[in-house]
């Protein structure tokens, strides 16, 4: 069998159904209970240590001037850029007709909602009296005050909101007509009416098709400038300020490319086992294994290239505080945890060259290696920018180091805890590969072999 | 559509071929149900590409002027409970910076009206419907294909359509009255 398959075999309709909606209804596999266990005990660890900083206050943490901005802010950009990748399979690789996002696009787009979950809890947290949260947004308050909506930080709650809605809406939608083949094929009774009810009598039918094609199609389209604003608009965070590292026009296409190539990573991450577990290889191949190595790659180069605009820049630019910074504490290593930047460089900038060869973008362990490291290197990166700027700004006699405290820790790998439990629910309850769009692609490839 | 004549296909090609059958019988109030889409069907059944994005457009439109003009407003008077929000000496009138929120407005806009307008046009939700009652109709999202006939359709006739709806090759049939009012 060739790996450019996109669907190995020639299953009917029948047995791709019963194969895709099975994992709702089969016997557990033992690695999903155990995973569920470990997840679910790290997603305890976070409301535990998330609930001391409300209770507590944020001096639990390591933040503290300059250090204003650190763990909270850092694993805010890198759920959100993780988030990326899944709209971007599903709303550019739709509008730009890629056949190979079909199977893994309700997966990527579930990993898109999760992830920003974890996003949103973190600027939240950072408030520190996260109940006033909704001061961001504006309403007639009986203080006669309104948001600053010049400021970047309306922008961001303005566009996560905006898009984590839009994910939700996107991903349901496409979800409906897979929820009314659950509710038809499901065994149990109490199956078939949870599932019918979230199927909202979905019947197939014409007359809802070309209207619900249309709908779907406008989502991808809206969410295709929508995916290239909200990093955009994060980077504005950083962008309009004034700080040595930050203040750079280059920082919305860095922060889209790095966001699409974080995420592209993480979907490698979540797939190569999932496709394992739940027997998935003859509709997730090695030809989507292929191609998500390839955006990779590129992403990858977008990313580097990015990083020697940035140094190139603040060189060419002679600023005595932005040279200190980029060069000095970065490049020749004066400053603290300038590890962490050559981290990023090894992860972002060489590892991801591994893609080039064939050999190792089809051996699935390379790949996954690399997914992880990639995401290390992801997360380095904003690191980098956020904290290694912030300890070295305009005067020296304001430096400081920043060091985590274990609270820190505690709530960042409680978030990747709570992020693997959402997921492994999604990969029992509904359908992760689209059963209507993979049977309307089996259809179409069968059409297209028979005019051949 | 409501009741009516309900033929259960094996494939799609037939569902299409059937469809253009009833249509040249000169049946025009039909219906399909089908796992996937299926290339044809919508010009066999004669319908029409949808319309909704020009519903959808106009409330977009609004949703982006009204909210570029509040940010003027509330950040930029001091009229109507409005407040000069004076920032580093910028102007109250400084679009440029009420862009990203506009653009978020008119994205979130059009996404919860390009829903809502959906499930309005199509009368989701709706957990029942005679069509559920044809034979076998569970597996109408699963790999079977169905032609639907309504009974208000000028030539509806119970026992010939059936008849017609056997002859096109329908593996099964059955009649089911609509709900009455």
């Amino acid at each position: 069998m060739s790996s450019d398959a996109l669907i190995l075999g020639n299953p009917t309709d029948a047995e791709l159904s019963d194969q895709l909606l099975s994992p709702a209804w089969t016997p557990k596999h033992k690695l999903w209970g155990l995973a569920f266990t470990i997840t679910g005990a790290g997603a305890c660890m976070l409301f535990f240590f998330a609930g001391w900083s409300i209770v507590t206050g944020i001096g639990l943490w390591g933040n503290n001037v300059p250090v204003g901005w650190a763990f909270d802010i850092i694993n805010f950009v890198w759920w959100i850029g993780i988030g990326h990748a899944g709209t971007f399979i599903s709303a550019v690789l739709l509008l730009l007709e890629q056949k190979w996002r079909t199977s893994i696009n309700r997966f990527a787009e579930a990993m898109t909602l999760f992830a920003v979950m974890q996003a949103g809890l973190f600027p939240l947290l950072h408030m520190g009296r996260p109940w006033f949260g909704y001061w961001i947004f504006p309403y007639p308050a009986t203080m006669k005050t309104w948001p600053n909506f010049k400021s970047a930080l309306p922008w961001d709650a303005a566009a996560i909101s905006t898009y984590f809605t839009v994910s939700l809406l996107f991903w349901y939608i496409g979800l409906i007509p897979d929820l009314a083949s659950l509710r038809d094929r499901a065994p149990k009774k109490i199956q078939r009416v949870i599932y019918g009810i979230f199927a909202l009598g979905w019947r197939g039918s014409a007359d809802h098709y070309r209207h619900y094609r249309l709908i779907y199609g406008m989502f991808a389209g809206l969410a295709t400038p929508l995916v290239l604003s909200v990093h955009s608009i994060v980077s504005c965070d950083f962008a309009t300020s004034v700080v040595p590292g930050w203040h750079s026009t280059i920082f919305p296409p860095y922060f889209v490319a790095g966001a699409i190539f974080s995420g592209f990573a993480m979907v490698l991450t979540l797939m190569i086992p999932a496709r394992k577990i739940f027997s998935m290889e003859n509709v997730i191949t090695m030809k989507h294994v292929d191609n998500l190595c390839k955006m990779i790659l590129v992403t990858g180069l977008i990313v580097t290239y990015s990083y020697f605009c940035d140094f190139f820049v603040a060189w060419y630019g002679g600023e005595a505080p932005e040279l200190y910074t980029m060069m000095d504490a970065l490049l020749f290593r004066k400053g603290p945890h300038w590890e962490i930047f050559y981290l990023t460089v090894f992860c972002n900038c060489i590892v991801p060259n591994m893609f080039w060869f064939r050999w190792f973008r089809q051996n699935l362990y390379v790949v996954w290696g690399i997914s992880i490291l990639v995401n290390v290197g992801m997360w380095g990166e904003r690191f980098s920018i956020i904290v290694l700027s912030l300890q070295r700004d305009f005067l020296p006699s304001a430096w400081a180091t920043y060091n985590p405290t274990y609270v820190d820790w505690g709530i960042f790998t409680g978030t990747i805890f709570f992020f693997s439990f959402l997921f492994i629910l999604f990969l029992r309850f509904v359908p992760f590969v689209p059963l209507m769009e993979v049977k309307e692609l089996k259809h179409e490839m069968h059409h297209h072999q028979e005019s051949h | 559509m409501e009741g009516g004549v309900f033929g259960e296909f094996e494939n799609g090609e037939k569902l299409v071929a059937a469809a253009r059958a009833f249509k040249q019988k000169g049946y025009a109030r039909m219906d399909a149900f089908m796992p996937c889409p299926v290339h044809g069907i919508e010009d066999a059944l004669g319908l029409k590409r949808s319309r909704l994005g020009w519903a959808v457009f106009p409330i977009a439109m609004v949703a982006v002027i009204s909210v570029m003009s509040a940010m003027c407003w509330l950040n930029g008077t001091d009229i109507f409970g409005g407040y000069h929000l004076n920032v580093g000496g910028r102007g109250g009138f400084s679009y440029p910076a009420y862009v990203p929120i506009t653009f978020e407005a008119g994205v979130m806009t059009s996404a919860l009206s390009g829903l809502l307008l959906l499930f309005y046009v199509c009368g989701l939700p709706r957990l029942s419907h005679p069509a559920f009652d044809a034979g076998n109709f569970e597996r109408a999202t699963i790999d079977r294909f169905y032609i639907g006939v309504s009974e208000q359709d000028g030539k509806f006739n119970g026992e010939t359509t059936k008849k017609e709806m056997k002859e096109l090759g329908a593996v099964s049939v059955s009649l089911v009255p609509g709900d009455k009012p």
